[in-house]
């Protein structure tokens, strides 16, 4: 602004060659001055001061998502933790459980393979049995008839009246 | 009095009227013999279907110049009165009736072979000795038997059998 009014001060100096108008545009220009510092700085200080506020919010804001990142952070890695706890338990559990299963179809296996056993020994046993007393019938009944048969080819006259005659004589003597 | 009793004392009746009881007693043993060793005979005689002049004209044919006028007129009434089953019942009610007559006890003997007299006569004697009271015997012949004799005195049998024997011989065997 000097320069300019150097260019078009007659005198050739940066002075106005009126020397009132340089008082009435200095005047002027505090007077703008002072309204710029009266209005305008308390509005820039406060949109400062606002967005420091802002900022720093957003800076809390930053740090207590940092914290809560690092919390959900450390509870995941806890949780993972956990999980491989839970993971490592499951599969003893399951371990434990087939054996147990297993242990369980053997006995089982074990127990109907002496059952079967036992009945076919019991239905052997049976089977002798009855064949024993099937034989043993028939056995006496061949010779009962046997028997019979070889008295009844033994009897002639004489045996009858002998038979005949006991008979009468035990029945005197009774 | 059951109705071979009445048929019996009918009998007797008849017989003393015609001075033949003895005869018809033997006869109706002989035919109550036929009847019970012949299921086809019994069956014949007892077929209710079969018109009872020919029923008696079995009997007239069967008995023909076997035994008397009166025995064949008896037995003949009795089939025709439908009872030829009952002719065996019949036959042992007349000889006790006619054994009571004489003061004796009827005894009916049963035997493989025929009796000679003189082993009736001992049997008659030791029966009668046993039993404290003359006792009449009546023989039928009962291939059953097989040997020996079975006596029945009123509800009292004597087995002196060898089937008896046979059958326990039989018994302990099984």
């Amino acid at each position: 602004m000097f320069a300019l009014l150097a260019a078009e001060g007659p005198n050739g100096r940066f002075l106005p060659s009126d020397i009132k108008e340089f008082w009435w545009s200095a005047a002027a220009f505090f007077v703008v001055l002072l309204l710029l510092i009266w209005k305008l700085l308390p509005v820039i200080k406060d949109a400062m001061a606002a967005r420091s506020d802002r900022i720093r919010e957003e800076i809390v804001e930053a740090e207590r998502a940092k914290v809560e990142a690092e919390s959900e952070l450390s509870a995941l890695r806890t949780k993972l933790g956990d999980a491989d706890t839970e993971a490592a338990r499951i599969r003893s559990e399951a371990n434990e459980t087939a054996k147990s299963v297993k242990a369980d179809l053997i006995a089982r296996a074990d127990a109907d393979a002496e059952d079967a056993r036992a009945k076919a020994s019991a239905e052997v046993a049976a089977s002798s049995s009855h064949a024993s007393a099937d034989i043993q019938a028939t056995v006496a009944t061949q010779a009962a008839d046997a028997a019979e048969s070889v008295v009844t080819a033994n009897l002639d006259a004489a045996t009858h009246a002998s038979l005949i005659d006991s008979y009468i004589e035990q029945v005197s003597q009774s | 009095m059951s109705r071979s009793e009445s048929y019996a004392q009918a009998l007797i009746a008849v017989g003393n009227a015609e001075g033949g009881a003895d005869a018809i007693e033997s006869d109706l043993h002989t035919f109550a013999n036929a009847v019970s060793g012949s299921s086809d005979l019994q069956n014949s005689l007892s077929d209710s279907s079969v018109p009872v002049a020919a029923r008696q004209q079995v009997v007239e044919d069967l008995l023909a110049g076997k035994a008397s006028k009166a025995s064949v007129a008896a037995i003949s009434m009795i089939v025709g009165a439908g009872r030829a089953a009952d002719i065996p019942e019949i036959a042992r009610a007349m000889s006790s009736q006619m054994a009571g007559s004489r003061g004796a006890a009827y005894a009916e003997v049963r035997s493989a072979v025929a009796l000679s007299d003189a082993q009736v006569e001992k049997l008659e004697a030791a029966l009668s000795k046993k039993a404290g009271h003359p006792v009449s015997v009546r023989v039928a012949i009962d291939p059953t038997v097989v040997g020996g004799l079975v006596t029945q005195i009123d509800d009292t049998v004597i087995d002196g059998s060898l089937r008896r024997r046979l059958n326990q011989m039989r018994e302990s065997l099984a």
